[in-house]
């Protein structure tokens, strides 16, 4: 009796732990995505930078997910990869970046270092069939600030505008899997697309501010089949589509007087209608286990149909996007390890984008490679992966921007055996 | 399922951490900063625009007397002004007894001086020697109801002590003057404080030397000012007295009183300058388009209006003042022969009841109490050489913004003036265009106008 009670209070504390650390991760996320810091300049278009990374555990393997399931994975971009999640499991997802990029011109050379907030999502199997994930993650950036001179008419004096934007639009999600039949699992998400851009004009005498709003759900769907063969080799391949829907932003206008803070105009202005694209992807990984050692293929691609967006700015316009991603990974030992570097999973992987963004007619295209690892710990359940990208992204055009990038991921996934039943009661 | 040896544990959490601690390092270090990169991807929503022709319509007036008594300083000579008129100043001093002659039987006067100390100041030509005539006032020096003296006032002075002397000093000296005095006012008055000083009380004393009036004679051309304190001001009666039989020589001083001194200023304007009172301003198209500041003698100030700066709202959805500069310069070589004011001020006129309000402030950087602007006479203007650079220099934006779309009731005019302390201390005069003085040339014109140099912002909506 006394061995019960010890061992309900025992366990109850380590709940209350549990949910306490938890607690403090998402406040703590919350407060980074309040925090978030970009600088890139093209994040003034639009709605923002779109990210086309998802920032988890693949971001070493160059982030080929679609067609990707795994026990301890929470897939972010199909919702049918869901179906994989073991079923006493309890996946806590949480990642940022770290960007320092460098800027090129025919005329600048700038360096800028970007620190996002990228993903905080928990996932669970309900029942034997159905799999939930929820998260949330930044779905744009923005983040700029631009000097510009100006002339002063009538004089040869000049003047410099300052031009900022900050915020973003965000996305809080829920996944859904669902196994149809064995190895066959089908997947929906429902996001509300959520938050706020403003961009500044801070003239010497005069601030223009405008702030759009964004408030939308929209679902996006997704299958997966997966099939073993001779009990160590996996190989799955999925599928993702959304729809075309409309995404409005609702926008208002604030005009004040630079130096008496005096608000000369405060209206509501025509909201901004856009479209979130159609969009499909498919891809594949195969799993294998043999001797001990695992290794894993995943490979993707991705397409977004955004020229359905007529916005332009100074020669920038919304085109169709495609991705390819591609990646390994490989532990060296699962079941007898000699030692802790057997059991860290080493990933390398490549992406090739053609942005959502062309310029002056030509698409902005990017180009990385990755390495990551994964490191366990916490009995080997949980993992802290981390990830190093370099890359570039250019349009091509001679003396148009150029960007040299390294980023940063760290991705820290703990898994926790929360649905196990006591052996005695 | 695979456990982790202990020793692998802590350096996982030394890694986590350092993690940690990495990523809290780029988060504090990525901050923004302004970049042009991208410069081309916007466009301002704003024009910024620069005017320097904008309308500033002047009218010139005269106050009717200012106060010219305490100020430590008298003016006297005379000046035929070709700008502004006949100037004429005359000071009226008491001088307070002393106590440091001896008490001695016999004492002989010998000779009495007048010490006067210029202050350097002057209004006219200065290659004139001043030739000034004293006079005994007949009463002594009483203040009006309010205790003060005005430029109008003057004192009733006796013909008994009329000595008229002409000194040398040329230009701005500074150098102290000592004036030989007729014995005879110098007897009597010895005489008088030696018979008397059992019962000289102040009132005998007033009754016996009332004080001194010193007027131009005619034929100056120059006004000077003088000092007046107990040490710069003086009367010197040298006499001797005999003590065993020797005779030693003495000194008995009587020193200008401050609080009873005052200047009698007056200005007989040119006939074709009709200056206007504060009901009835003068517009200076009819003052040859010259607008006047003058201390001492008749002051001059001038009044600004700026009638057309509700065409700023005309030119754009929302309009805002960055800058708006006031800009005074001065006729080219009006200021040889006459000191400009160091510094100006603005102050309110109200043009409905014609009333002269407070003086424009502005906050100064890092202060909270808000300051009396002034306009002060550009550094390099001093050198008469660098007239281009001779200038005073207003930033009113304030009230510029504060003009904009208000109703007539509401409109402000300004008018620019010598500090009011310091209109009755010295002879100052500035001579300035208005928008339509022309000087030789039309580049030069604009070099001796009054300029409002206004920026403003223009915002349309897009």
């Amino acid at each position: 009796m006394n061995i019960n009670k010890r061992h309900i209070n025992a366990t109850c504390r380590n709940v209350f732990r549990k949910m306490l650390a938890l607690g403090a991760v998402c406040c703590t996320s919350l407060c980074l995505m309040a925090q978030n810091s970009t600088s890139s300049p093209f994040s003034i278009f639009g709605i923002g930078e779109i990210e086309s990374r998802d920032f988890g555990v693949s971001t070493g393997m160059g982030n080929a997910t679609i067609g990707l399931r795994s026990r301890n994975l929470l897939n972010h971009r199909n919702p049918a990869g869901l179906g994989g999640i073991d079923t006493l499991k309890f996946i806590f997802d949480f990642s940022g970046s770290v960007k320092f990029s460098d800027f090129t011109t025919s005329a600048l050379h700038e360096r800028a270092t970007n620190f996002n907030f990228k993903n905080l999502a928990v996932g669970f199997r309900v029942t034997r069939r159905w799999t939930v994930s929820v998260g949330l993650s930044p779905y744009t950036n923005v983040g700029y600030s631009i000097s510009k001179p100006e002339l002063i008419e009538g004089s040869l004096d000049r003047f410099n505008v300052i031009y900022t934007g900050d915020g973003g639009v965000n996305r809080f999600y829920w996944s859904n899997s669902m196994e149809l039949f064995k190895g066959l699992t089908a997947g929906v998400s429902a996001s509300y697309y959520f938050g706020t851009v403003t961009h500044t004009e801070t003239a010497p005498s005069i601030v223009i501010s405008e702030t759009m709003t964004a408030n939308k759900i929209n679902l996006d769907f997704g299958m997966q089949y997966s099939h073993l063969f001779q009990q160590h080799t996996r190989v799955t391949v999925g599928g993702v589509y959304s729809y075309k829907s409309d995404f409005k932003l609702y926008r208002s206008q604030m005009i004040a007087n630079q130096s008496s803070g005096y608000i000369l105009k405060e209206e509501k202005i025509p909201d901004k209608k856009m479209f979130l694209p159609e969009s499909y992807g498919a891809g594949f990984s195969v799993w294998r286990n043999k001797n001990n050692a695992e290794w894993l293929f995943s490979a993707d691609c991705y397409r977004q149909n955004w020229s359905v967006n007529n916005e332009r700015l100074r020669g920038i316009v919304y085109t169709n996007s495609r991705m390819y991603n591609a990646g390994v990974q490989f532990t060296p030992n699962t079941k007898r390890p000699s030692g802790y570097m057997e059991i860290i999973r080493y990933q390398i992987g490549a992406c090739y984008n053609e942005s959502y963004m062309a310029i002056n007619g030509r698409q902005m295209k990017d180009y990385s490679v990755s390495v990551g690892v994964g490191l366990p710990f916490f009995r080997g359940l949980s993992y802290v992966n981390v990830a190093a990208v370099i890359g570039q992204s250019a349009t091509g055009y001679r003396g148009g921007i150029k960007e040299n990038y390294a980023l940063l991921s760290v991705n820290l996934s703990l898994i926790e055996s929360w649905f196990k039943k006591a052996k005695y009661d | 399922m695979y456990f982790i040896p202990i020793r692998h544990k802590t350096d996982i959490r030394r890694s986590v951490a350092c993690a940690g601690a990495f990523l809290a390092f780029c988060w504090l270090t990525s901050c923004d900063r302004n970049s042009s990169l991208g410069n081309y991807l916007v466009e301002s929503h704003t024009r910024t625009v620069k005017v320097d022709t904008f309308g500033v319509e002047m009218s010139v007036l005269a106050k009717d007397s200012i106060v010219t008594s305490n100020k430590g300083v008298i003016f006297v000579g005379e000046y035929d002004d070709p700008e502004t008129g006949k100037s004429r100043a005359e000071g009226f001093v008491e001088f307070t007894r002393t106590s440091d002659y001896e008490n001695n039987e016999y004492p002989r006067f010998d000779s009495v001086t007048l010490v006067l100390n210029p202050t350097g100041n002057y209004y006219g030509d200065t290659l004139a020697y001043p030739d000034i005539r004293i006079w005994r006032l007949n009463n002594p020096i009483e203040m009006d109801d309010d205790g003060m003296r005005y430029s109008t006032s003057t004192a009733s002075r006796g013909n008994e002590l009329s000595i008229q002397r002409r000194f040398k000093m040329k230009g701005p000296s500074q150098k102290e003057v000592e004036i030989r005095l007729p014995d005879v006012f110098g007897e009597e008055l010895f005489d008088g404080i030696i018979k008397n000083r059992e019962n000289m009380n102040t009132d005998n004393y007033l009754k016996t030397f009332p004080g001194l009036a010193i007027t131009p004679a005619s034929g100056n051309s120059c006004i000077y000012a003088y000092s007046i304190t107990d040490s710069t001001c003086q009367i010197r009666i040298h006499y001797r007295i005999s003590e065993s039989g020797d005779l030693t020589d003495k000194v008995m001083t009587f020193k200008a009183n401050p609080a009873k001194q005052f200047n009698h200023l007056e200005t007989t304007l040119l006939p074709d300058l009709p200056v206007g009172s504060k009901t009835d301003p003068v517009p200076t198209s009819k003052t040859h388009n010259k607008g006047f500041i003058l201390s001492g003698g008749s002051p001059l100030y001038t009044r600004l209006d700026f009638p057309r700066l509700d065409y700023l709202q005309t030119l754009g959805e929302i309009v805002v003042i960055e800058n708006a500069r006031l800009i005074v310069r001065p006729v080219h070589h009006s200021y040889e022969t006459v000191p400009l004011p160091p510094e100006l001020n603005l102050y309110e006129h109200n043009p409905v009841n014609d009333e002269r309000g407070s003086a424009l402030t502005q906050l100064t950087a890092g202060s909270t109490q808000p300051t009396t602007m002034t306009g002060n006479l550009n550094n390099a203007g001093k050198n008469k050489n660098n007239h281009e650079e001779c200038y005073y220099d207003f930033t009113i934006t304030d009230f510029i913004a504060s003009q904009i779309g208000v109703s007539e009731y509401g409109k402000v005019a300004l008018s620019i003036d010598i500090p009011t302390s310091e209109v009755s201390n010295a002879f100052r005069r500035l001579v300035f265009g208005d928008r339509n003085f022309f000087y030789k040339t039309e580049v030069q014109s604009k070099e001796n106008q009054i300029m409002l140099e206004i920026t403003y912002s223009i915002y349309n909506e897009y």
